[in-house]
This record gives structure tokens, C-alpha cells and sequence, in this order.
């Protein structure tokens, strides 16, 4: 089921309904089922494979937390980190590893491809399950003596099937005392949710109507319109994925739960490393605190291998997106941006030492990082290699003129303004719910007028665009 | 007091900052169609639009609301060979850029061979039949515009009497002679949009955006339907159609026969050619029943020769179906096009002799 659906409101407003009046174990039961009512209806049997993976991760938790012989403890961990990451091998890399072979060898391996829909979300939740396991091994988590806690962890709705990773430290404790939701929890879920709409609906799938079809037959089109493309995929692939997270966040707040906020402004980052502090938080954090720092030593042994690491976790960071080698390269390139700006701002800090923190000197930085994560996005959107150097070649050398350069201008100008907007609002009222910060009236008001925009629009397209993370 | 003028100035603010978004994002541009008193249903002229259902149009309307730059209505030298396009959806190119439509290649091919200026002026319309396009193009087109050469397109649907556009038409008076057909005006969406404009406030209801999403969403319905919509899993299917039925319809009614046979003699000294775009039944007879009343005809259906097979167009001249006629000519359909028409142009065109500029006439 997609969040951009009025069947998801209808689904809702019903579990909402239902939940308020239940209490403890009976409301506990009642959202899993409603959460895998949720999930199954993309298609019942990815159901069998979240609950099986539930039930796995969390025998193997208890399991690691029972024995006390560190190698033993350290074998059920490997044992269930193999586990997890061959399903998702088998769903998600099966295909790309016969490519890649393929590619290499002579001889055509396409008989060995399987034919195999990937679950929805299957990288979010299994990366979900191992930070459970990964601090119960570390000694930061207590496993829960309850199953349906675990199953809620994992598979509660909101977050399942695009993040935000949460981990089991922070989600599972409010799982365990799961409290009615109150007022305010519902006007400030509620302002999410309509902001994170407004995002995925209004900005980002009327954008992808433009990116979409230049990336399919980028051939047709002039060096502007090229650009152009790529610039909208930027505010395409952030409004989306930020959008999502709102409405995941706002929804789970309807339930009491509190998740990550995934999104902070990205866009306004002055530094590569400022950019993954604030795009896609959970990923960042799960990636730093299990890739970088537990598994591969993090800055702790010596400087060329800090950045080796850095260029690594990137790297995983990047192939965990999709099975394509252009997400490998779009990792590749924030692992080099990282180490380069690590380096730079190492020599930089001897030279100078007074620290400049005037609002526009940060100008210049937010800019050229934009540009960066631009070239990267180029990477991540293409489908292969030849379409994003046929993009580079068209934009930097072969200049195609275009006649509707205005028209693309005044296009782009109205989605950044509102990006823009949106955005500034946060730093304005330092909080993603703003709505609930501004006069009631008023918001009301923007509740009505909102809605009524949205529910128009989404009967005029008829069919939703589902969210780019969900191929994730 | 204070809250209702509150609610009040947030709901105007927030009606505005949409109006403002949705226009110039170009998500849901003002409504495209206008009565015209006259000619019935028109596009709007200078709309900024953009479309991508198919295929990917930004643009916008010229003083002809037609998708495409200004046309000057006179030649402005005997050197320049002018062509009038007229036809629907598919001659309006609504779903590929300006610069990869076939009119732009087909100016630019025939510039080349004839090495002289070409200027194509493209009329079409979506959904603009024989029935809808012929009153217009007699009593607008031919008295404003130069032209060298005009091509009719048309299609076997024409002959059946489709038309579903609220357009001045022609209708046959008892003498079987061509009368102009105002039904239209006895539309109710017709003399409720006179009513809306009666009053000040909305005389220019239809440049807000707000009328063309509430359009929309009932078009959306229409086409997906309301469940499908809800429930997510179902909408954009559309509808297999069986078009076989036709080839055994085909039955050309005392209207049509006048219609055709009245175009071509509308602008004298101007070659006339019909261009039977490519329709899976009944092109063939209408080939053969244009011919055998003794007209120029270009017969698209041989450079296409095309499956109309619902969700699985695998030619390569097609997008992809989004309605139930299926989908319109891809880029490489354009580029197509625009090679066989030039090619034959060429050919009929070499010994030509050119029309004088209306200021000689």
C-alpha cells in the first residue's frame, strides 16, 4: 500500500480508530496485523518472508545473549549475519552477480537468471534486524523476551518498507510500553504527514513527470534540457524520500511512536560531511556505527586506512541501494568526496584556526557541495553508464541549443522556491511539524486548502507513483 | 470575528500560493479549451503547458492556441513554400518537443532538397476530426493563411461521423449542401461557463487553475474510475478495444462525401492532399474510396505498418498506449513521418509552381 493513496488514508483513519480504543497486548496485536495487512497488499507472499525474518533475528538474538563464550556468541553472529545477508543477496544481487560474471567470462550465463520480484523494502528492514542483533552482540541492547515487540520493531508500518532504520535501542523500549496517542501527538502527526504529502505528491512526482522521461531517451533532448533533468532529479529524489519520511514519522506519531527524523535540510549542507549528517540520517548513522567504526576501525588506526574505510562504507553504502553497478560508483564518488574534504579540512584546521560563522560565507560551500552531490545524483538516476556519459558529453561538451530553455528555467525556478520554502520553514521554527506552531485558525485553514489540492490531484492522475526507495 | 477573518486571509493566501505553484511548475496549467462564439470549442492562445502522458511537451500555445511558435498568416516571399498541416492529436504533436515533431524535420528536409525556405504551419488538434476541424479550417484557416500546399489528415474515424468535440460543424441542409451546425451551443457546460462569466468576479474564472484540477479529477475519474483510484492496484488499465468491427462499418455517410469533397476546392490554387494516418481497420477502403473520387492521397498506413495491440505496441513509431486509440507517434514515428511526407513532397512538388504572396494576389 502506498502513503500517496487515499486508500492509505482510508487504512488510516481506520487503524486509528480501532488502536485508540484498544490497550497493551490487544492494541500490540492489532497494529502488527494492521502492519502486515499493510505490507501484504503489495503481494501476501513478501509476508511470509518479513515474518520469517522477524522470527529468525530474533532467536538469534536471545541466542547471542544466552551464551557466554565469545566464540560461540561471535559464530551465531556470523551465522545470522550470513543468513539475513543471503536473502537479501538472493532477492536483490542474484540477478546483478550473474551480470557482472557475465560480463567478465566468455560464454552467455542468462539461463542462470531467476525470475524473482525483490520484496518491498527487504534492504530497510534486514538492515533493521541487524542493528538488533549487531548491539545485542556488542553489549548495548538487552534482546526483548517478546516476540510480538520484535515483530512490531520490524515490520510496524510506518517505517517497514523505506525507513527510517531505526534501531532496536531507540524503537523497542516504546514498543514495550506502547501509550495512547495524545493530542498533540495527533496534530503534530498530522502536520507531518501533510507536509511530507505535499512533498511526495506536489513536488516530487509532478517532478519525476519531467526527469522520467528525459533520462528514458536523453538522445531527443538539448545540452539544457539535460541539465535541466538533472537539477529536477535532485529536487525529485530529495522531496520523495524526504516526503516519505514525514509522512512515515507523522504516521507513527498518530501511533506514539517516535522515529528518527531522516532529513535535515540537506541541500543547505556547506560540506560534504555536513551533507551526511543531514540526507538520510539513519542510513548515515547505521552505516558510520556498524560499517565504519565496528567493522572496519573507523579513524582509530591509522589516516590512509581512515580514509580506505571511509571509501569502503561508502562503497557498501552505495551497492546497498540497488543492484547496479552506477550505485557503486555513485557511492564511490561520496567516498572520494568525504576523503577529499577529510584531507582538506585536516590541512585546513592547521593553517587557520578562527572559526567564520557568518550565515552567507556559508554560501559558497552549500553551493559547491550542490554541485557535487549533483554529479553524483547523475550516477545514482542513470540507468547505465552510457546514458550518464552521454549526459556529461551533451551538458559539458557537445552543445545542443534548446528552444524551451525559458520555459525549463521558470519550471525549475517555482519547484526550487518551494523546496526552498519548505525547508526554511524547518530553520525557522527549528521543527518539521511547523504547522502545529502557527495560528490555529490559519492552519486550519491550510488543512482545508491543502487537502482539497491534493485529493483533486490525485484523482486527476489516477494512478500514484510509488516512492523511489521502495526499489531499495 | 478576528478567527473567521483569520481562517478567511489563511485560506486566500493558501489558494494563492497553489494558483501560483501549480501554474508556473506547470503541474496543472489553466484549463487549455475556450468558446469561441463562432467556431465553438478553441485552445486558449499563449497557455504555458506542459504535457508528458505519453511522451514529454513544454511549451506553449501561440495566438492560434496551437502547441507551436507564431505563424505570420502571409507568406512574406514568393521564394518560400508553405504547407498548412491539418489534423488531431497526432499532427498537434502534443507529446514530443517542438524541435523532434515531424514538422520540424519535414521543414527542415524540404528546405534542403528545395533548397528555398519552407514554412509549415501545423493546425492540428487533438481530438479535432474531419466532422470538428472542417468548418474551422474553411471559414478561419483558408481566409487567413497563404499556403502552397495543404495536408488534410485523416483517418477512418472520420468516416464513421466521430466527433465528440463541442465545435461548429457542418451539417448537410435539404438540398444536401453543407450548413454550419451550432448545436453545440445547447451544451450545458456551454451556458453554465456563459453564466460563470456573467458574473464580474469570474469573467476570467478559466485562467485560475483551480477549475482545470477540478477538470481533471473528474476526467481522472472518468478514465480510471473512482474505485480503481482509491484502491490504488487497479487504475490505469485501460480497456482492450476491438477495432475489427469497423472494417465491416465501413459506410461513408452523404455528409462525410460532401465534407471531402469540399476541402480540396476550399483554397483555390492550392495543392490539396489528403493524408490517411495510420488506423488499424478500414484505411484501406478509405484509401481506395479517396482515390476513386480522384484526390491526392499519402498513405501513412504503408510506412507504419503497425499492430494495435493494447500494452504490447511493440512498434517502434509508437508511446506506449495511454487511452483507449492507443498511443501517439513516438519520436522515431515523427522522424518517420517526416521522411516519407518529405520524400513525397519532393517528388510531387518539384515541378510546382509556387503561389503568389496574398499582397500580389
Amino acid at each position: 500500500m502506498l502513503f500517496n493513496t487515499p486508500l492509505f488514508l482510508i487504512f488510516l483513519l481506520f487503524t486509528l480508530s480501532v488502536y485508540y480504543f484498544l490497550k497493551g497486548k490487544s492494541a500490540k496485536i492489532f497494529l502488527l496485523i494492521s502492519s502486515y495487512v499493510f505490507y501484504g497488499y503489495w503481494d501476501y507472499r513478501f509476508l511470509f518472508l518479513l515474518v520469517g525474518s522477524s522470527l529468525m533475528d530474533y532467536y538469534f538474538g536471545n541466542r547471542i545473549f544466552a551464551t557466554k563464550n565469545e566464540k560461540n556468541k561471535k559464530r551465531i553472529l556470523q551465522l545470522s549475519l550470513l543468513v539475513n545477508l543471503v536473502i537479501l543477496g538472493f532477492f536483490k544481487y542474484f540477478n546483478f552477480f550473474i551480470d557482472s560474471v557475465s560480463a567478465l567470462l566468455p560464454g552467455d550465463l542468462d539461463y542462470l537468471h531467476i525470475r524473482v520480484i525483490l520484496p518491498v523494502g527487504i534492504s530497510f528492514y534486514t538492515f533493521q534486524s541487524l542493528s538488533y542483533t549487531f548491539d545485542i552482540y556488542r553489549g548495548k541492547l538487552k534482546p526483548t523476551d517478546s516476540v510480538l515487540d520484535y515483530c512490531l520493531f520490524v515490520g510496524v508500518f510506518p517505517h517497514m518498507v523505506s525507513g527510517p532504520i531505526v534501531k532496536a535501542k531507540d524503537l523497542l523500549p516504546q514498543l514495550r510500553q506502547l501509550h495512547r496517542p495524545l493530542k498533540s501527538d495527533f496534530l503534530s502527526g498530522f502536520s507531518l504527514i501533510t507536509v511530507g504529502m505535499f512533498q511526495k505528491v506536489l513536488i516530487g512526482d509532478t517532478v519525476a513527470k519531467h526527469v522520467d522521461h528525459i533520462f528514458a531517451e536523453p538522445s531527443y533532448y538539448a545540452s539544457t534540457e539535460l541539465l535541466f533533468a538533472v537539477l529536477m532529479f535532485s529536487i525529485q529524489i530529495y522531496a520523495d524520500f524526504s516526503g516519505y519520511s514525514k509522512i512515515a514519522r507523522g504516521s507513527a506519531r498518530l501511533f506514539g511512536i517516535e522515529l528518527i527524523n531522516n532529513f535535515q535540510q540537506p541541500y543547505f549542507s556547506s560540506n560534504i560531511t555536513d551533507f551526511w549528517r543531514r540526507w538520510h540520517i539513519s542510513l548515515s548513522e547505521w552505516l558510520r556505527d556498524y560499517v565504519y567504526i565496528w567493522w572496519l576501525g573507523g579513524n582509530r588506526i591509522s589516516r590512509l586506512r581512515t580514509y580506505v574505510n571511509l571509501l569502503l562504507t561508502m562503497l557498501i553504502g552505495g551497492i546497498w541501494h540497488g543492484a547496479n553497478w552506477t550505485f557503486v560508483v555513485w557511492g564511490g564518488l561520496h567516498g572520494i568526496y568525504l576523503t577529499v574534504h577529510k584531507i582538506i579540512k585536516g590541512e585546513a584546521s592547521i593553517i587557520v584556526n578562527n572559526k567564520v560563522d557568518i550565515w552567507y560565507s556559508k554560501i559558497p560551500g552549500i553551493l559547491i557541495t550542490y554541485l557535487f552531490v549533483v554529479f553524483a545524483w547523475l550516477f545514482f538516476r542513470a540507468p547505465d553508464f552510457s546514458t550518464a556519459g552521454f549526459f556529461i558529453n551533451r551538458i559539458l561538451i557537445e552543445h545542443v541549443d534548446s528552444q524551451i530553455t525559458i520555459d525549463l528555467l521558470e519550471i525549475l525556478l517555482a519547484y526550487s522556491i518551494v523546496t526552498f520554502l519548505l525547508d526554511f520553514l524547518e530553520i525557522r521554527y527549528k521543527r518539521q511539524d511547523y504547522l502545529v506552531a502557527i495560528n490555529k485558525n490559519l492552519r486550519l485553514s491550510v488543512f482545508v486548502v491543502f487537502w482539497g489540492v491534493m485529493l483533486l490531484y490525485m484523482y486527476s492522475v489516477g494512478k500514484p507513483m510509488p516512492f523511489i526507495y521502495f526499489q531499495f | 470575528m478576528k478567527k473567521g477573518l483569520i481562517f478567511l486571509l489563511g485560506t486566500v493566501c493558501s489558494l494563492l500560493f497553489f494558483e501560483l505553484y501549480l501554474r508556473y511548475a506547470r503541474i496543472t496549467p489553466p484549463i487549455l479549451k475556450y468558446y469561441d462564439h463562432d467556431f465553438g470549442s478553441q485552445n486558449r492562445p499563449y497557455i504555458h503547458y506542459m504535457k508528458s502522458r505519453e511522451g514529454y511537451f513544454v511549451g506553449n500555445t501561440n495566438y492560434a492556441g496551437r502547441f507551436r511558435e507564431n505563424y505570420s498568416p502571409l507568406k512574406d516571399s514568393n521564394n518560400v513554400l508553405r504547407i498548412l498541416l491539418i489534423g488531431d492529436s497526432f499532427v498537434e504533436g502534443i507529446d514530443v518537443l517542438s524541435v523532434n515533431h515531424f514538422a520540424a524535420r519535414l521543414e527542415s528536409d524540404l528546405a534542403t532538397k528545395f533548397r528555398r525556405k519552407v514554412e509549415i504551419l501545423n493546425f492540428g488538434r487533438g481530438n479535432c476530426t474531419l466532422y470538428a476541424s472542417s468548418y474551422y479550417y474553411i471559414n478561419y484557416i483558408v481566409k487567413n493563411y497563404d499556403a502552397d500546399l495543404v495536408l488534410y489528415f485523416t483517418e477512418a474515424r472520420d468516416i464513421t461521423g466521430w466527433n465528440d468535440y463541442p465545435s461548429t460543424i457542418f451539417s448537410l441542409d435539404s438540398n444536401n449542401n453543407l450548413k454550419p451546425d451550432f448545436t453545440w451551443k445547447n451544451r450545458f457546460d456551454y451556458k453554465i461557463d456563459l453564466k460563470v462569466k456573467s458574473f464580474g468576479l469570474f469573467s476570467d474564472y478559466e485562467k485560475s487553475v483551480y477549475p482545470s484540477l477540478v477538470y481533471r479529477a473528474i476526467s481522472g475519474i472518468k478514465m480510471y474510475g473512482f474505485l480503481p483510484t482509491t484502491f490504488g492496484k487497479f487504475a490505469g488499465e485501460i480497456p482492450e478495444q476491438d477495432y475489427t468491427p469497423r472494417k465491416s462499418e465501413f459506410n461513408i455517410s452523404n455528409l462525410s462525401e460532401a465534407i471531402f469533397d469540399t476541402l480540396p476546392k476550399a483554397k483555390p490554387n492550392t495543392k490539396f492532399i489528403y493524408v490517411v494516418r495510420n488506423f488499424p481497420a478500414s484505411s484501406d477502403q478509405l484509401i481506395t474510396y479517396l482515390r476513386t473520387r480522384k484526390y491526392d492521397v499519402i498513405d501513412l498506413t504503408d510506412t507504419f505498418n503497425y499492430f494495435y495491440i493494447k500494452g504490447t505496441n511493440t512498434n517502434a513509431y509508437y508511446f506506449k498506449a495511454t487511452n483507449s486509440y492507443g498511443g501517439h507517434w513516438n519520436h522515431e514515428g515523427h522522424k518517420a513521418v517526416a521522411s516519407f511526407l518529405s520524400n513525397r513532397i519532393f517528388i510531387d512538388f518539384s515541378n510546382y509552381k509556387m503561389n503568389t504572396t496574398s499582397d500580389e494576389k
